[in-house]
């Protein structure tokens, strides 16, 4: 599901009106959306590049890709800001938190069998990955227990090392408002848009 | 407004098989390079039209890089591609996972960075871009002491040595970026951003000059995948370029000496007058011009706002409805329109000129 938040811009871009009349409603409102947008982007690209995954892994560039899908569209005062979760899934439920996720039960591309499992990685070396790419970088995944561990000799043992927990659930998520900006922040952007446009020569 | 969309963008592409490699590719123009989708020393165009399904497939949000990776692997399979011996395994393989992912992953961030980059020349304030960093890389780079100063001594770029930052159109981004387009990802893998700033800050940066003084032209708007096909004129002589001209029979015209193609189908913007003189032209196959039928398909349904719906209803699924989408995103573009009131004037006026 997209996040999608809306700043009220309609005092503001009424007074800027006032200040400059050769401005059109249009003219301030575009500004102040490419202003908001610019805002989205920068917290995520900020919020990025100050969390590192916890398993150590590569970066999916999970923040750098919610970052592009963010889009800020003006509608009357109105400014609608959208980050596009095709992108960038699962980030709504970062603002908001969110209830439990379970298996999809959709069959298996591996086993051919309804999904029971959601496959969940505790190796830096599975972040990022599903189990069928890793499968197809070929590495060789096989259960114990809870866990799915990868083989890494001719023949299984107690040193293979466990890529994903196979859990019935997970959750709830906790909320993190922190990775868009305030509503104030908003408002100062806006405010910002409005003082470069009557700054125009 | 008309936000642009990257999977509306990567939709436009066209398969061009191509024996060049990435390096050799990003030398083309631009227009070669936003118009088409290639692979390196691909040649066969099922097999390329495979991985171009399937990052358009994850662009759409139809599924995700592991099951996009299906579309290439029957491509291959259907194509009957088998890596050069001695190359199996490498990255030159498409068979291998690893090459299917960069591949998807790059012609996906591209897509995104043409979409981002487009958005914002639609600002009149947000004039210059700062490289800003959106990740935490494993081996970081050295930007601001190295690759910085470097690009901006060898690129001819106006932008100051000790201050990631240049003004949108300046040459830096060009020459910094590893595919030829002045947009992200520059360097691969580096997950260096640009984040628009404003005048006000540009002008701190010394990049504007000071208040009161002339101001460098604004960033050209967002441009259509043909706004860069032209090609250096100063060849023909005066006298045959009336020759030329008839020959080309609107396809192209002359703009001080260069020959820019008018691109009478597609979305190059213009505004509204040279519509009116470019559209009553028949296709070179000597069929109507296609714009021109969905303009007429749009007098027929009322000629007004209420009409441009109609069009989507009527018209799902068509290619009329695709070639409608064009004449409307050529014209907002090229008239620089924000209100519906104001496109539906515009188109109206074209309707005088044209049917």
């Amino acid at each position: 599901m997209n996040l999608t938040l809306t700043v009220a811009g309609g005092d503001q871009i009424q007074s800027t009106m006032l200040r400059c009349a050769s401005l059109t409603a249009e003219d301030v409102a575009n500004e102040a959306r490419a202003y908001v947008e610019k805002l989205t982007q920068d917290n995520f690209l900020a919020y990025g590049s100050s969390h590192k995954n916890k398993l150590g892994g590569t970066t999916t560039n999970y923040w750098l890709r919610a970052s592009q899908a963010s889009t800020a569209t003006a509608t009357g005062s109105d400014i609608t800001i959208v980050v596009d979760a095709i992108k960038v899934r699962g980030i709504k439920r970062h603002y908001t938190g969110g209830g439990t996720i379970r298996p999809s039960g959709k069959i298996s591309e591996i086993t051919g069998k309804p999904i029971k499992y959601l496959t969940i990685p505790i190796n830096a070396a599975a972040h990022g990955n599903t189990v069928a790419i890793m499968q197809r970088l070929g590495v060789n995944l096989y259960r114990r227990g809870s866990v799915l561990v990868a083989q890494s000799g001719p023949e299984k043992s107690d040193s293979d090392v466990a890529m994903f927990a196979l859990k019935k659930s997970i959750g709830p998520q906790t909320p993190n408002p922190a990775i868009l900006p305030t509503q104030n922040e908003y408002y100062d952007a806006i405010n910002t848009a409005v003082d470069e446009l009557l700054d125009l020569d | 407004m008309n936000v642009p969309r990257a999977e509306e963008y990567f939709r436009g592409k066209r398969v061009l098989p191509t024996e060049l490699r990435t390096r050799e590719f990003a030398r083309l123009p631009l227009w070669v390079k936003e118009q088409s989708f290639f692979m390196a020393g691909v040649m066969d165009a099922e097999l390329a039209g495979a991985f171009q399904r399937a990052a358009q497939a994850v662009l759409d949000g139809e599924m995700g890089e592991a099951e996009a990776t299906r579309i290439i692997r029957e491509g291959i399979t259907k194509s009957g591609y088998k890596p050069e011996p001695g190359q199996e395994g490498t990255i030159k393989d498409l068979t291998t996972v690893h090459r299917q992912l960069i591949n998807l992953r790059t012609n996906v961030a591209l897509a995104n960075g043409w979409a981002a980059d487009a958005r914002r020349r639609t600002s009149k304030t947000l004039v210059a871009y700062e490289l800003v960093r959106g990740n935490i890389p494993q081996e970081p780079r050295i930007w601001a002491q190295k690759i910085w100063p470097e690009a901006v001594a060898a690129s001819g770029s106006k932008a100051k040595p000790d201050r990631m930052a240049a003004l949108i159109d300046d040459p830096i981004w060009l020459y910094m970026s590893d595919f030829g387009v002045p947009y992200a990802p520059l360097k691969w893998g580096s997950g260096m951003r640009q984040s628009p700033i404003p005048r006000s800050k540009a002008r701190e940066y010394g990049l504007l000059p000071p208040k009161g003084e002339p101001q460098p032209p604004p960033a050209k708007p967002p441009e259509s995948l043909n706004s860069t096909l032209e090609v250096a004129a100063d060849q023909i002589q005066p006298e045959k370029r009336k020759e030329t001209m008839e020959k080309l029979d609107g396809l192209a015209v002359f703009v001080k000496d260069k020959l820019v193609f008018t691109d009478p189908n597609g979305s190059r913007p213009w505004p509204v007058p040279v519509l009116g003189n470019l559209l009553p032209r028949m296709n070179v196959d000597g069929t109507e011009n296609y714009q021109k039928r969905a303009l007429r398909e749009w007098r027929n349904l009322g000629g007004d706002a209420a009409a441009m719906r109609a069009m989507e209803k009527e018209f799902s699924g068509t290619d009329l409805l695709d070639d409608w989408g064009m004449l409307v995103r050529r014209v907002t573009t090229a008239e620089r329109l924000q209100t519906t009131t104001a496109l539906v004037d515009a188109l109206a006026n074209l309707v005088s000129l044209v049917l």
